[in-house]
């Protein structure tokens, strides 16, 4: 049985959306297939022609598209324009890059929102940086209002889980006047913007952040503050990651 | 979709289920055609055009399309009730060759 949407039927507007949208997803995949080899032949323009009922409520005019049985469908054409080999190298954005993020990865960000940016062509984390950095207010191009806070602190989020920190040691040494703590590993600092990271608890002591690179970490500490016992070493590397590990003396 | 009896309620929910590959997909498929011929003396086809009967199936968020699942006919062969054919032209142009805009 028909969808209470499908019933209901779609504005224009929300189906070319939807078609643009199929061909822009078409361009990027050709785009990367343009990568390996060059593509003979592309799209010089493509037209439907569709069997809908239009209908009217006084404020709207919606479409359904005609199902089996129905007679007596009005026609509409649509004809899109081309999508050349040159203009995918000119005008397609370069394919996504590993440490990118796409929009619909994102989790817990509203798929209404989600839908909305895809559709004004921004696809990725670094589409919207784009934006955010050529001052473009998404909500007057066509995008569902969006809290900007909240959006960025899930994008960073997604962004930590794709590059998610990694121990591969621990190590003290003794520069004299000071105990130095070196954690190494891989992803390990990554909020340089963010100054209070990454920041440290050995126990409820805290410690001093010598150096912090995503390779490794160096916290200073007295030698009388090293502890006795087995002591739980937390580090908040950045808001979305805190290692925990203990430190046996 | 028609509307169906009680009884067919479960074969119409599977139907429901049942969805159309989307026209991303058929439009790539259709680009995806290499140059017969090397020899530039040779006739070779310039341009290559689509015109086909397609089925649509609108995806839907809310009440607003999100993507377009569209199919070359599923059924050739004559029913009573047959599916909506929607037509498809899609015109492919050699690069190069007066293409696109």
């Amino acid at each position: 049985m028909a969808s209470e949407a499908a019933r209901k039927g779609w504005t224009l507007k929300s189906f070319l959306d939807s078609l643009t949208l199929e061909l822009d997803r078409a361009q990027e995949t050709l785009a990367i297939k343009g990568l390996t080899r060059r593509l003979t032949y592309s799209v010089r323009d493509l037209a439907l022609d569709l069997q809908l009922f239009p209908d009217f409520d006084g404020e709207e005019l919606r479409f359904t598209t005609a199902k089996p049985g129905e007679t007596g469908a009005a026609r509409v054409s649509l004809q899109l324009g081309s999508i050349t080999d040159r203009q995918i190298r000119e005008t397609t954005r370069e394919p996504r890059r590993k440490d990118d993020v796409s929009i619909e990865e994102v989790e817990d960000l509203d798929p209404k929102v989600k839908t909305s940016l895809e559709k004004i062509g921004v696809t990725s984390v670094s589409d919207l940086e784009r934006m955010e950095n050529a001052n473009v207010d998404l909500e007057k191009a066509g995008a569902e209002k969006i809290d900007y806070g909240s959006l960025a602190a899930l994008i960073q989020r997604s962004k930590r889980r794709k590059t998610a920190p990694k121990v591969s040691g621990a190590s003290l040494s003794d520069d004299g006047e000071r105990v130095i703590l070196t954690i190494s590993g891989e992803n390990l600092a990554q909020a340089q913007s963010m100054p209070e990271f990454p920041r440290a608890l050995l126990g409820d002591t805290p410690l001093t952040v010598r150096s912090a690179t995503p390779a490794s970490i160096a916290f200073e500490m007295d030698a009388s503050a090293l502890p006795d016992k087995p002591t739980a070493l937390r580090i908040a590397l950045d808001p979305h990651a805190v290692l925990s590990m203990n430190l046996v003396p | 979709m028609p509307e169906i009896g009680q009884e067919g309620a479960a074969v119409g929910r599977e139907l429901d289920e049942f969805r159309l590959p989307l026209l991303r997909d058929v439009v790539v498929a259709m680009v995806d055609v290499d140059r017969v011929g090397d020899d530039l003396m040779e006739f070779h086809v310039e341009e290559l055009t689509f015109d086909l009967p397609v089925e649509l199936d609108p995806w839907y968020e809310g009440d607003v399309v999100s993507s377009l699942g569209a199919s070359p006919p599923t059924q050739i062969v004559a029913t009573t009730v047959m599916p909506v054919f929607h037509r498809l032209r899609v015109t492919l142009a050699e690069e190069g060759i007066d293409g696109g805009l």
